[in-house]
């Protein structure tokens, strides 16, 4: 299983901004010293061995959408503002491999996870088919997506949309197969309503679970989530606060923290923990000493279990 | 000292009796003990809703306090004088009393408190009965296998300010025993108009965000109720985890327990020994 991060970023997309830039060129001068490359590899070789990820990268500022590799048709969670660049990748792909068909499963209807799709070209093009796939009933779904693209929030109205668009709603607790996915949904806490999906294939098994407050409060709640990750490969989370905010200014906001985040990951065995929409006020130097600080609490609290740590960040690839 | 008061009718005597065993419970008396509590206080409301107001209805109240070492229950109400320790204790054992519960009451209070005392004032009965704590028993059994949900507390009261001491670990098994301790003890210390709490963590192993959440509930608690909340002498991998979670930003920490209550009480930094 093989998984790409269109969007990381929560609730607003964001861009990295002149000072931003301007402190990173400041720390790659200053860590270059006056140093000569002979070469682009020898100086790409320095970029990525001796400067730190917020200053060679950064975690971009697109909203939620993710790709999971599968092999004719393209599987995508969420339509956040990432979803342009994918169908921008959809529409460079020569004619006889061009897709036609997709499938997006729905965390919830909230603007940053369906933004993307109105700037989505195969919507526009007749003979393709968009499966839209979430917990929600249909009509739900369909109204949230109508409702965007109408006067006056965009030119561009739903019926004039060339391509065959079909809203399903998925039941939780049982399995669904859907192309060649297995998928279980677990509603969430969230405005509205969200869902966590846990998709598996060829004996990897992926959680996604964003826009979801993880409050501890109920014990059967923390517990169903615990066995929804269990020994997964995988979980995507959102990590948009750190838990003193979570659980202070931003209770009820619908969010998790970090290190909640590392205590399901660790109870629930998962191998990889991902952490995920982005606080957009957060800047690259901010959310990467966030991942370190993640780390050294899930070294404290993991007593010897091993649990990877990453924070997504755009155009980021995981291999399961 | 908290309290319960209630109308003294029967539907009542589960409330009161709880309340009392409750506090038992929670400071670690094994479960028999807990029993005898309950039984003892039982058998003293009885006699109250039995005897004290034979015209009308009138009230009971159930005052609890835990010193550290013992735990003092009395049973109050302003009905007909009455002291029950006047009655003669003839050839009674536990095992028959308890077959006789009702009658023999009262002989039966005697015999599960370690101490009874009664006194009127004021226009009130008030039976005060006192349990001591059994030292905590070390067995070196071998079979008894390593615990990782164990989380104690310890309690003290000095001055306007609470003490109390966690050890252990808190994370999701032990969340909701502390969640519960702290709630009563801040329900404690508010009825007793004892504005400070102090946790002392000096013992405390571990914690995750299972137990952060419950120190965030009692600290919008207090704020609510105008008490003052702070933690000290944190283990360093526990003030790790406080940074990690900015929980340092929004709990006062002190480093000793000594600093937490000289910036917080005066009066009882001055009474304080470690
Ligand atoms: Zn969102
Ligand atoms: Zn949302």
């Amino acid at each position: 299983m093989q998984v790409r991060f269109w969007g990381t970023r929560g609730s607003l997309p964001t861009s990295t901004g002149g000072a931003s830039i301007r402190e990173k060129i400041r720390q790659a001068l200053r860590q270059a010293d006056g140093r000569r490359w002979e070469t682009d590899e020898q100086l790409e070789a320095f970029i990525d061995d001796a400067l730190a990820f917020p200053v060679r990268n950064g975690y971009g500022g697109d909203t939620s959408c993710v790709q999971i590799a599968s092999r004719r048709e393209p599987t995508l969670l969420d339509m956040g503002s990432g979803l342009r660049r994918f169908g921008q990748q959809v529409m460079e792909t020569p004619d006889q491999d061009r897709p036609t068909t997709f499938h997006f499963f729905m965390s919830h209807l909230h603007w940053d996870h369906i933004m993307g799709f109105p700037f989505f070209p195969p919507a526009y093009l007749p003979g393709n088919t968009i499966h839209i796939y979430g917990g929600h009933p249909e009509n739900v779904l369909r109204e949230a997506f109508l409702r965007q693209q109408s006067t006056p929030c965009f030119p561009v109205h739903w019926d004039q949309l060339g391509a065959s668009i079909r809203f399903t709603r998925l039941e939780t607790d049982r399995w669904h197969r859907i192309n060649g996915f297995a998928v279980k949904l677990l509603r969430q806490a969230h405005h509205g309503g969200s869902f966590g999906y846990r998709i598996e294939k060829d004996g990897k098994a992926l959680v996604y679970s964003t826009d979801s407050e993880h409050k501890q409060q109920d014990d059967t709640e923390t517990e169903a989530t615990v066995s929804f990750y269990r020994e997964a490969d995988l979980v995507i989370f959102d990590a948009m606060y750190s838990l003193a905010d979570m659980i202070t200014v931003k209770e009820d906001w619908g969010h998790s923290s970090n290190i909640v985040g590392a205590d399901l990951c660790l109870r629930a065995n998962v191998k990889h923990y991902c952490m995920f929409h982005h606080e957009p006020a957060y800047d690259d130097a901010t959310l990467y000493e966030i991942l370190q600080e993640t780390r050294r609490y899930a070294e404290i609290v993991g007593e010897g279990k091993s649990l990877e740590i990453s924070t997504a960040y755009d155009d980021m690839v995981l291999r399961l | 000292m908290a309290q319960m008061q209630r109308p003294a009718v029967a539907v009542h005597l589960d409330d009161l009796l709880r309340f009392a065993s409750e506090l038992a419970e929670r400071e670690g008396f094994a479960p028999d003990r807990v029993r005898d509590v309950e039984l003892a206080v039982e058998e003293s409301l009885v006699n109250i809703l039995t005897y004290a107001y034979p015209n009308r209805t009138g009230f009971v109240e159930v005052h609890r306090e835990f010193d550290g070492r013992s735990l003092r229950v009395s049973v109050v109400d302003n009905g007909v004088p009455f002291d029950p320790l006047s009655v003669p204790v003839t050839g009674l054992t536990v095992d028959t009393a308890r077959r006789g519960v009702g009658g023999l009451g009262i002989l039966l209070v005697r015999r599960l408190a370690d101490h009874v005392a009664y006194r009127r004032q004021e226009g009130a009965n008030v039976l005060t009965l006192t349990f001591d704590r059994p030292p905590p028993t070390r067995t070196g059994d071998p079979v008894h296998p390593i615990r990782d949900d164990i989380m104690e507390t310890q309690f003290q009261r000095i001055e306007n300010t609470t003490l109390l001491a966690v050890k252990g670990r808190v994370d999701h098994k032990t969340a909701k025993a502390f969640e519960e301790v702290l709630k009563n003890t801040l329900d404690e210390a508010s009825a007793d108009g004892s504005p400070v709490l102090v946790l002392d963590l000096s013992g405390l192993e571990y914690m995750t965000s299972a137990g952060l959440r419950v120190l965030m509930i009692a600290a919008k608690t207090c704020t609510s109720r105008q008490q003052k909340l702070a933690v000290a002498a944190l283990q360093p991998a526990i003030q790790e985890i406080f940074r990690i979670s900015r929980f340092d930003l929004v709990l006062p920490v002190y480093p000793t327990v000594a600093d937490a209550l000289k910036a917080l009480s005066p009066d009882a930094a001055v009474r304080w020994r470690e």
